[in-house]
């Protein structure tokens, strides 16, 4: 149960950071959670990576909600030669991998200063 | 507990990251970096956001005297109510920029030469063309010029405010997706674009190289073959100022045979040729052919309602999205008119009124002439010889740059007192051109949308430049009217001609002028009770034998609608839109009958019997479901091809472009058909037989049958006309995905509605206006409203346009008649608040 509930903030966090910050949020969001669940928890990587793909999918789906998503990655995806899905595919992932990789990256410099 | 990850996890997962971040913050080439691409808040995904015009939006624009109601329809178009003239250019400014930013900004960079700034290195060579061409050069010019306190002036400055407000206004959403894609922003509007624009079309309807290739024609066939082939007159005369005549007619002659080539001339001619393409881009896929408009008028006595109607259907290069967009501008007691407008421009420029309606053809006179000039220095010069003395060159150094400043390339270029100069090999050669002279093209149109009878829309165009156009138009009186309207130049008698080089060392031999207005080719209610053009030669010869041009299109066009409209003594605006995509080629009959007679006149061949069959139960049209036109087609490109192989360049291969010097028209054809034993018959490949026309006819008919078959099988469903030739609309930046490919259409060459060769020019926009008491107009055009692909308004137009359908166009007296199921969206445009 904690852990749906750490995932749903975490998931909040993200996309207010996107939406507030950009982006570039993402890793800085996830690195921060790392750095305090450093000395607490395992796996907050792919805790962070989870949700920062979920965060992107919910910004994704309210943007739907105001137009043609659909479309465009039908368009998009015949720019980038890529099937529509694989145009979803990438937008979601590409925060997934920001955020395990400084998730993994933050815990290793806190864990190692915590250890020092 | 504290597991800190290993050292390898710790290295990858910092080598990943490093590597998203790259991609996130760095673009790729000249395109996006991933982050802001992807982002799914203010990314690339909230061009989706944008798709459909908002319910409600409140705008502002500076220096707005008022308020400003634009009210959209259920077809998108925005009707623009406005208390003053330059408020609804302000607004039809902010309106165009928010469908077609893009489209705006790379037009305008194609002609000021910096496209490369936007798009990267691939466009260098487009922005030295558009550079050496001189077109913004011109443009710029002409806009410092103007009187600034002309209503023209003053309209291209509003509408400049209104394109900047929006783009200071627009939010991190608003971008188009083109520049997310391209990983740019939009540049700020200036007034002179507009000029700019009105150059580009310029360039895309008055442009004209003729001279060039008829020196490499002459050096291949002599003086006297090259008058005949590519004749002052049509052969077959249509003319747009009514002759008197009930039918066309055919002033078919004798060509006299080709001469000896001569080497030397066809070398020099080859230089001019290629340092001159300089002057203008590399030409379409499509050739003339499908580059031809059409527009006719018919009196209320020959219309089944008793009021005139009028048909304009402009033929260019398409694109997605279109060069037009549909609007409507209202002021009250100024200004009620409807139509398309450039996109960049703030005025109407096909359209109607409450009172008179207008269209326009290329009149595709000879506006352009080259001279061969003397320089002091031929490496570097600086002077040019005139009347024996030594005049300064204008030197302009012109620099290619990419989006960060840096110099990819520099030219020096050299003007004289006619236009830009270039080098040809051993030579230099100027040219002077209308479309560079200084001009107000737009006050012509903004008048135009104002008058209130023919009468006063041609006076409109008293003082119109360039591109000339046939100006056509029907008013609510009953009146119809046509005009070639624009400079044409009074060239002296030491050089009568502009499709032949002109020595330039004597002043003698510029333009001395204009034509006066009342020499242009014109017609008004004319007793046969209809007008028409189709880019063919205006006036007879017989009634005005001055040199105004030789580059006509074919008559074929202007002879089926004559036909048609000849035919119909009470035509309807339905019968009208039929017309425009009327399947069939008055060409057909001529070349049909010639190919049946060839093969039936010789000894039983099984192919060529089966082609010959199946060419004698065709109906003659190009539906998109005929399976025989494409045999016709390709048998005719066979003769052509294998007719004018003396015009072939020597040592040129199969990949040359172009291989011939040129090629005549499909009359100059027709013509030899009647000289059975012509030399030009003689097919030179083959040395041991001289043919005659029959044997060209039967080779050429077996030769496509036999290509037809290679490439699509044994006749039947593969033969389909619409499987083979089709509309191609290519997007701006030539994005496959972005473009609409494959469009099956009822056009063939040479009919009302051509289509040439690679699909990628035809019918711009279709209107038919009907001016009875209350107008009623019908209109579409390829695409849609929108430049955003995301949303329905982006091509939602192509289904009725591909049909030959048209949609019924609203013309709302108020904005209050807009309401319910007829209003999509409505745009409150208010003047800033002072802080």
């Amino acid at each position: 149960m904690m852990l749906l509930v750490r995932i749903a903030l975490l998931t909040a966090a993200f996309a207010v950071a996107t939406y507030v910050l950009g982006w570039w949020a993402v890793p800085l969001v996830a690195a921060i959670y790392a750095g305090i669940t450093a000395n607490q928890q395992r796996g907050s990587a792919i805790i962070s990576a989870i949700a920062a793909m979920i965060s992107w999918g919910v910004l994704l789906a309210i943007t739907a909600a105001q137009g043609p998503v659909g479309i465009l990655a039908g368009e998009l995806g015949g720019v980038l030669s890529l099937k529509p899905i694989g145009v979803y595919a990438v937008t979601i992932a590409f925060p997934g991998l920001l955020a395990i990789s400084a998730a993994i990256v933050a815990r290793a410099l806190v864990a190692g200063k915590t250890k020092a | 507990m504290t597991a800190r990850p290993s050292p390898i996890t710790t290295f990858l997962a910092a080598v990943v990251l490093a590597g998203a971040m790259y991609v996130g913050f760095v673009p790729i080439k000249s395109g996006p970096a991933l982050g802001p691409f992807l982002d799914p808040a203010h990314g690339v995904w909230a061009v989706a956001t944008r798709a459909d015009l908002p319910k409600n939006q409140d705008a502002t624009i500076p220096g707005l005297t008022g308020s400003v109601d634009v009210r959209y329809d259920d077809r998108g178009v925005p009707h623009v109510f406005a208390t003053n003239l330059l408020d609804a250019y302000r607004a039809i400014g902010w309106v165009h920029a928010r469908d077609r930013l893009f489209e705006m900004e790379i037009q305008t960079r194609a002609v000021a030469g910096t496209l490369t700034e936007l798009v990267g290195k691939r466009a260098v060579a487009l922005d030295r063309e558009s550079l050496a061409m001189g077109l913004a050069w011109g443009a710029e010019r002409s806009y410092r010029l103007a009187d600034s306190t002309a209503p023209s002036s003053r309209a291209v400055r509003a509408y400049s405010d209104g394109v900047n407000a929006y783009i200071d206004q627009m939010s991190a959403s608003d971008l188009p997706l083109e520049y997310r894609l391209l990983n740019a922003k939009p540049m700020h509007w200036k007034p002179q674009y507009s000029a700019y624009l009105l150059s580009r079309m310029g360039l895309v309807l008055a442009y004209s190289d003729g001279e060039l290739r008829r020196a490499r024609v002459e050096a291949l066939i002599g003086k006297l073959a090259t008058d005949a082939l590519f004749p002052q007159n049509a052969p077959i005369q249509e003319p747009i100022q009514p002759n008197g005549q009930h039918s066309p007619r055919f002033d078919f002659a004798k060509l006299p045979p080709p001469q000896r080539a001569d080497s030397m001339k066809l070398a020099m001619a080859t230089d001019l040729d290629r340092a001159t393409a300089r002057f203008a881009f590399t030409p379409g896929g499509d050739g003339d052919e499908a580059l031809g408009s059409n527009n006719w008028a018919v009196s209320p006595k020959r219309t089944a309602a008793g009021h005139a109607i009028l048909e304009g259907d402009p033929h260019l290069s398409l694109s997605m999205p279109s060069v037009w967009y549909e609007e409507h501008l209202v002021v009250p007691d100024t200004l009620d008119a409807y139509g398309v407008g450039f996109v960049g421009a703030p005025f109407i420029a096909i359209g109607f009124n409450r009172d008179v309606a207008w269209t326009e053809t290329n009149t595709a006179a000879d506006v352009a002439d080259y001279y061969l000039e003397t320089v002091d220095n031929d490496a570097r010069p600086a002077k040019y010889k005139l009347d024996g003395a030594w005049k300064p060159l204008e030197v302009r150094v012109e620099s290619v740059r990419d989006r960060a400043g840096t110099v990819l390339a520099t030219d020096t270029l050299y003007h004289t007192h006619r236009g830009p100069m270039l080098r040809a090999g051993k030579q230099w050669v100027s040219r002077r051109w209308t479309v560079l002279e200084p001009n107000d093209v737009s006050g012509a149109f903004i008048r135009a949308s104002m008058s209130r009878s023919s009468a006063e829309l041609l006076k409109a165009f008293d003082t119109y430049e360039a591109p000339a156009q046939n100006v056509l138009t029907a008013d609510r009186g009953g009146h119809i009217a046509i005009r070639s309207t624009g400079h044409f130049p009074v060239r002296p008698k030491s050089a009568p001609r502009g499709d032949v080089l002109i020595d330039g060392s004597s002043s003698a031999n510029d333009w001395q002028g204009w034509w006066p207005t009342s020499d242009y080719p014109q017609a008004v209610d004319p007793a046969q009770g209809y007008l028409a053009s189709a880019n063919q030669q205006p006036k007879d010869p017989k009634a005005d034998p001055r040199y105004f041009g030789w580059d006509w299109q074919d008559s074929w066009r202007a002879m089926r609608i004559n036909k048609l409209l000849r035919a119909d003594s009470a035509v309807t605006p339905d019968a009208m839109r039929r017309f425009q995509t009327d399947p069939i080629s008055e060409r057909t009959n001529i070349f049909l009958s010639a190919f049946l007679a060839a093969a039936s006149a010789a000894p039983a061949d099984t192919a060529l019997a089966h082609a010959a069959t199946l060419l004698r139960n065709w109906d003659q049209r190009f539906d998109v479901d005929n399976n025989i036109a494409i045999l016709y087609v390709t048998a005719l490109d066979e003769l052509t091809r294998r007719t004018w192989d003396e015009l072939l360049i020597p040592g040129a291969t199969a990949s040359d472009r172009p291989r011939g010097a040129a090629t005549p028209g499909s009359m100059m054809l027709a013509d030899l058909l009647s000289d059975p034993k012509s030399p030009w018959w003689d097919d030179r490949s083959t040395k041991d037989i001289v043919e005659d026309r029959d044997m060209i006819l039967r080779a050429s008919l077996l030769a496509g049958y036999s290509r037809v078959t290679k490439l699509y099988g044994t006749p039947g469903d593969n033969w389909r006309w619409g499987r083979i030739r089709y509309a191609n609309i290519n997007h701006l930046l030539r994005l496959p995905a972005l473009g609409r490919l494959n469009i099956p259409m009822p056009s063939g060459p040479g009919t009302l509605s051509p289509s040439g060769g690679d699909g990628t020019s035809g019918s711009s926009w279709r209107m038919v206006v009907e001016m009875g008491a209350d107008v009623r107009a019908w209109g579409t055009y390829p695409g849609g409203q929108s430049g955003n692909p995301a949303s329905k308004r982006y091509d939602d137009r192509l289904p009725k346009w591909s049909s030959g359908t048209l949609d019924t166009l609203r013309f709302p007296h108020k904005a209050a008649e807009l309401s319910g199921g007829t209003l999509t969206s409505t745009l409150t445009i208010s003047p800033e608040r002072k802080p």
